[in-house]
């Protein structure tokens, strides 16, 4: 199971490679549960689809989403912050 | 390193990780599709009820789907309803396929429900009895991790009825019965495919080896072995079982099998006769009793049929509803004294079983939902190409053997490239089109289908299946594959030209 770790100054980090859905979308809610409210967290994540959900899932529960980016072909970060 | 924060996940996620997941929608407003495996394609009238309240609950409208894999496929549903989903199938003792397909690299495939014959351990003509290796094969593979990071999906079929309904030719391995002196033991197809993953569409080759029963389990763990551990990680395109065969060939893989499996295996020269077949209407049970293939089209169902037959299952039958590989229903175990009072109740819920055969094998993929057509969909153009056949020729399709199959795209899920008469998508979004694919089946010497006309538009198909079904008949044939074989590609061309009032090429 992934671990969220704490990269300091209010940014978390959570690494759910490997997971497909609806497994990343689940463990960010998840971990959003347990930040402050100001407080980042990146998800690094390889499966495609969650690009979508994930961030819709975070907007759902009225936190903010602060981009998606692509990290090279197969993975991407999803920045997000907690309200 | 920073400081580690534990996720305060319930103990259900790490268990369920590796056994469910939901596959991507992207069409009808729906995110997700939940492909709920049903082992050896047979389930309690219990289960196959509680799948309907919750294609209720969480899905729309009770919609569901029968797939051509004997899964059962529910759509809309959400992320969030996931993890109550996943404990219920839980204590169902039920799982999903993996759906690793969304990964754009070749990583986490997974062996697909085995596809088996729905009426193994009852028909009266099978040659083995094929429940027992199934669910040995099933067990072994599902939530195994060992078999979860593969480079791409493997599928798996096995049947020991006389009619390969299991399709063993468009399966990485197609199992099939083998009557020896001695007993009756399996030949495999190995590295079949309708998809268009590179070498494109591809019939099994026969690996030429006789497998005993009692090696049946080890042979199909090597072969899945083969594909995780030897298949292209580098290219997605490649990455399929079929094009490791093709580039191994098929004495190597056959080599590699029995070096794993300890042994050499006798060398073998049959293949299927016949397959590709629908176990149609009643079938005669090996115990005197019988089982009733209830007819759907394009495997659609909504929560209320599937309730009403469970209670037939119930109430005629043993209480089992198994699912067929050509996207309908069976119901075992009817003694002969209840066929009429089954029948008749199916009529009365509007699944009659007085179809006629090509409306037993019709197939359409569920392309409105994947999003790879928006203005139609395979399942409705299903609907409309057999609407359009039964007005025009009712009782004349009586006698006709045509295997009707649509996908909406060229990932083929609906078999057009096997089909006597196939329609396969271009993916247009809003302008769907589709190609019109002639002459293909498994039957004896297996062929993929021709293109014979490209981009036909929904409203289309009407006329140019109708010219050419007219055309059939009406030259007094029972079988559109033998009319096609006889009439060849370029003829059938200019005749599907003209129905579609275009030039014809040159
Ligand atoms: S064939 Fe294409 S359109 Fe149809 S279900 Fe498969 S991927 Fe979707």
């Amino acid at each position: 199971m992934p671990d969220l770790i704490e990269a300091g100054d209010g940014v978390y980090e959570m690494d759910v490679r490997g997971y497909s859905c609806p497994y990343p979308e689940v463990f960010t809610r998840n971990a959003i549960d347990s930040l402050e409210p100001g407080d980042v967290l990146k998800i690094t994540l390889d499966n495609r689809p969650s690009t979508e959900t994930v961030p819709a899932a975070v907007e759902e529960v009225g936190n903010r989403v602060l981009g998606v980016e692509s990290r090279g072909s197969r993975e991407w970060v999803i920045e997000v912050e907690s309200r | 390193m920073g400081k580690r924060v534990e996720l305060t996940l319930s103990e259900d996620v790490e268990r369920f990780a590796d056994r469910f997941s939901l596959g991507r929608d992207n069409g009808r407003g729906s995110q997700h599709f939940l492909r709920v495996k049903v082992p050896r394609g047979s389930l309690s009238s219990d289960k196959f009820r509680d799948i309907a309240r919750m294609a209720e609950e969480y899905g729309r409208n009770g919609y569901a789907e029968v797939t051509n894999r004997q899964s059962i496929q529910l759509h809309w549903i959400e992320g969030g309803d996931a993890m109550d989903i996943f404990r219920r199938l839980d204590e169902m003792g039920l799982s999903t396929d993996k759906c690793g397909q969304s990964y754009p690299g070749t990583r986490y495939g997974d062996v697909r429900n085995v596809v088996v014959c729905p009426a193994a351990g009852l028909d009266a003509e099978e040659k083995v009895d094929v429940e027992g290796i199934a669910g040995e094969i099933n067990d072994f593979f599902i939530g195994n991790r060992d078999f979860l990071d593969m480079p791409r999906k493997f599928k798996i079929s096995i049947t020991g009825c006389g009619i390969g309904c299991t399709k063993p030719h468009i399966q990485d391995l197609g199992l099939y019965p083998v009557e020896r002196e001695g007993g009756v033991g399996f030949g495999a197809l190995i590295g079949g495919s309708t998809g268009q993953s590179l070498p494109g569409p591809a019939i099994a080759k026969p690996l030429g080896a006789f497998i005993p029963k009692d090696r049946v389990f080890d042979v199909t763990r090597a072969a899945v072995e083969i594909h995780r551990d030897n298949s292209n990680r580098e290219s997605k395109a490649r990455s399929r079982f079929k094009w490791l065969v093709r580039e191994w060939g098929v004495q190597r893989v056959r080599e590699t099998i029995e070096a794993k499996i300890g042994g050499t295996l006798p060398d073998l020269d049959v293949v299927p006769e016949v397959a590709d077949e629908e176990h149609p209407g009643i079938g005669e049970q090996k115990d005197g009793r019988n089982y009733l293939t209830v007819p759907l089209i394009g495997g659609v169902m909504y929560s209320d049929l599937m309730r009403g037959i469970a209670s037939v299952a119930e109430r005629y039958g043993g209480g089992e509803v198994r699912t067929t590989t050509h996207q309908n229903l069976l119901i075992p175990n009817v003694p002969t004294s209840e066929v009429g009072g089954a029948k008749e109740e199916l009529s009365r819920i509007g699944v009659p079983l007085d179809r006629r055969p090509y409306q037993w094998t019709a197939m359409g993929c569920p392309s409105d939902f994947c999003g790879k057509t928006v203005a139609s969909s395979s399942k409705k153009d299903l609907v409309r190409a057999t609407h359009a056949l039964e007005s025009r020729f009712g009782d004349r399709l009586d006698d006709l053997d045509l295997k009707l199959y649509i996908s909406g795209c060229v990932n083929d899920c609906c078999l057009a490239s096997i089909a006597h008469l196939g329609l396969k998508g271009r993916g247009s979004g809003d302008s769907q089109r589709y190609d019109l694919l002639l002459g293909g089946g498994l039957t004896g010497e297996p062929e993929l289908s021709e293109r014979v006309a490209e981009a036909i538009a929904p409203s289309e198909i009407e006329d140019v299946i109708g010219a050419l079904v007219q055309e059939c008949v009406d030259s007094g044939y029972d079988d559109f594959g033998i009319f096609f074989e006889d009439r060849g590609p370029r003829e059938l061309e200019a005749a599907a030209s003209s129905a579609l009032g275009r030039e014809e090429s040159s």
